[in-house]
């Protein structure tokens, strides 16, 4: 059987049953039910992917559809995703990740009788986006909104491109949906057909295997195929069916929980946001393409996949890929005194970046931090700091820039560059060199002697019973 | 930084973030609140502080 979103609710429910919590008390996702009660578990301490059964759609109506959510919150969870060993959640895993990304697999295209996502199919007057239990996220967002993924193909390469995205419902059109289009390569793609004033065909994935997601997420260049990037997520072929609209020319996943297909019309622009989004601010209203929705289909026993937009949910889905793919382009550059990376969850795992070096001589720091800016549109901070500090303990991070940083050499602001983010920060970046110096007499991090430490058995010394 | 202004809507009072982007294009803003349409001219309060 091929992997899908089926298959990991059963795998955590085998393997993991706290990891997921079922709801079967009827929930309104347009009324803010689903975000509130994630939002009191948050506040609990716990983030389980939660499977509301019994959501309403947007007509008011108990909806034949599931909405899950969260699924990617915990990094463990993320493990599990990969078949990859739990307790490695740390750097282990995101170098895991970037090892899958350089093990593309290519599809396979099966017919569409096989195709589970095909079992239900809706074209022209049967398609009705209120038919789906869609999720108003936060106070004030522009309406119900789809989280997930769209893929778009490119022209001339026949590469398949997949990001996140919004999608919002058109409150004047059921049968069109107000997207946002802010990944650098969907919005070339973008470019190409409006240049050519030709409708750019675009398919939403609302529902897979949480490793399809991932390997979306990786920082795969504009002309690899993501399809095959996610096969070497998945671990298998990623197994792929002609759509209804166009065909063998546009191939979506077979496995999909739902599939909506569309066109973006050349230069068509509808008002869409305010959404609370991945900084944890709202995005301002403003004017966004649209999709005209030529089908839609999925599965009988489809579930709707939602993102917790602003929460963790939303940070680690993009944070792992990301860490794995600086970590192994800093390597390339810097060889092994690169030791580990992390985009803490301070940042939404995507505004910054700690790096930690072995450093050998003065000035490695800024070289890689300046690096490491580079290497995603998303960053707006990179903090090197020296090897016996760990990148995932935020509070080392900060201490070690506030006792190595001497501001006048050590911070570097980069001006200009443009990003989607409305942080105060805006259109500049910030290097902050917090190694050591190796230059300058200074004192070093105090420590207990490691022949001491190895020397003590902590149970030996501790009350029976107590840890 | 991206630039934006806030609006208040004249049927609801409710505020509204907007992309500065579009303050003179003259398009109607679209009202979460009540889903009313209404221009940036129409506006009940405007906090353009930049």
């Amino acid at each position: 059987m091929a992997k899908d979103l089926h298959s990991f609710i059963k795998q955590l429910e085998t393997e993991h049953p706290d990891d997921l919590v079922r709801i079967s008390k009827p929930v309104n996702p347009a009324d803010y039910d689903v975000t509130a009660i994630m939002e009191h578990l948050y506040a609990r301490g716990r983030k389980p992917a939660v499977l509301f059964e019994n959501p309403t759609d947007l007509h008011g109506n108990p909806s034949s559809i599931p909405v899950l959510i969260n699924v990617f919150a915990e990094r463990q969870r993320c493990a599990t995703a990969l078949d990859f060993p739990r307790d490695q959640w740390q750097l282990p895993l995101s170098q895991e990740f970037s090892r899958r990304e350089t093990q593309a697999v290519d599809p396979v295209t099966i017919p569409a009788s096989e195709a589970p996502v095909k079992e239900v199919v809706q074209v022209g007057d049967a398609i009705d986006t209120r038919d789906l239990p869609m999720v108003i996220h936060s106070e004030g967002d522009y309406g119900p909104c789809l989280t997930m993924t769209l893929a778009i193909k490119d022209p001339e390469s026949g590469a398949y491109n997949a990001a996140f995205i919004k999608a919002f419902y058109d409150f004047e059109d059921p049968q069109r949906l107000r997207i946002t289009i802010h990944s650098p390569d969907t919005e070339r793609a973008l470019e190409y057909y409006e240049s050519r004033n030709l409708p750019m065909p675009i398919v939403a994935i609302m529902g897979h295997h949480p490793a399809f997601y991932l390997g979306t997420m990786g920082l795969t260049p504009y002309d690899s195929n993501d399809y095959r990037t996610i096969g070497g997520f998945l671990g298998e072929p990623l197994r792929l069916v002609p759509s209804e609209t166009w065909g063998d020319d546009f191939l979506v996943p077979a496995d999909a929980e739902i599939i909506i297909e569309g066109v973006v019309p050349p230069g068509v622009r509808m008002i869409a946001d305010p959404f609370g989004d991945i900084t944890r601010q709202y995005q301002a209203q403003t004017l966004r393409p649209v999709m005209e929705v030529t089908a839609i289909t999925r599965r009988r026993d489809a579930i709707l996949q939602d993102m917790f937009a602003g929460h963790h949910d939303h940070f680690t889905a993009g944070q792992i890929p990301k860490e794995g793919t600086l970590f192994n382009t800093l390597r390339k550059k810097f060889g092994d005194i690169v030791t580990a990376v992390h985009l803490p969850y301070s940042g939404c795992g995507r505004l910054a970046c700690y790096v930690s070096i072995k450093k050998t001589k003065e000035g490695q720091g800024k070289a890689v931090a300046l690096a490491a800016i580079q290497e995603s549109w998303t960053f707006q901070v990179a903090v090197v700091v020296d090897d016996n500090i760990d990148v995932f303990n935020e509070q080392d991070v900060i201490w070690a820039t506030l006792v190595n940083v001497d501001p006048s050499r050590d911070v570097d602001m980069i001006q200009n560059i443009p990003t989607v983010f409305t942080t105060a920060m805006g259109y500049r970046k910030v290097l902050i060199d917090a190694t050591r110096p190796l230059d300058k007499a200074i004192p070093e991090m105090n420590r207990v002697p490691q022949a001491a430490m190895d020397r003590i058995d902590l149970d030996d010394y501790l009350p029976k019973g107590s840890n | 930084m991206q630039r934006v202004f806030w609006t208040t809507c004249p049927q609801c009072d409710h505020k509204l973030m907007v992309d500065y982007g579009i303050r003179h294009s003259g398009v109607q803003l679209e009202c979460p609140g009540c889903r009313g349409k209404y221009t940036v001219e129409q506006a009940k309060t405007l906090d353009e502080r930049w």
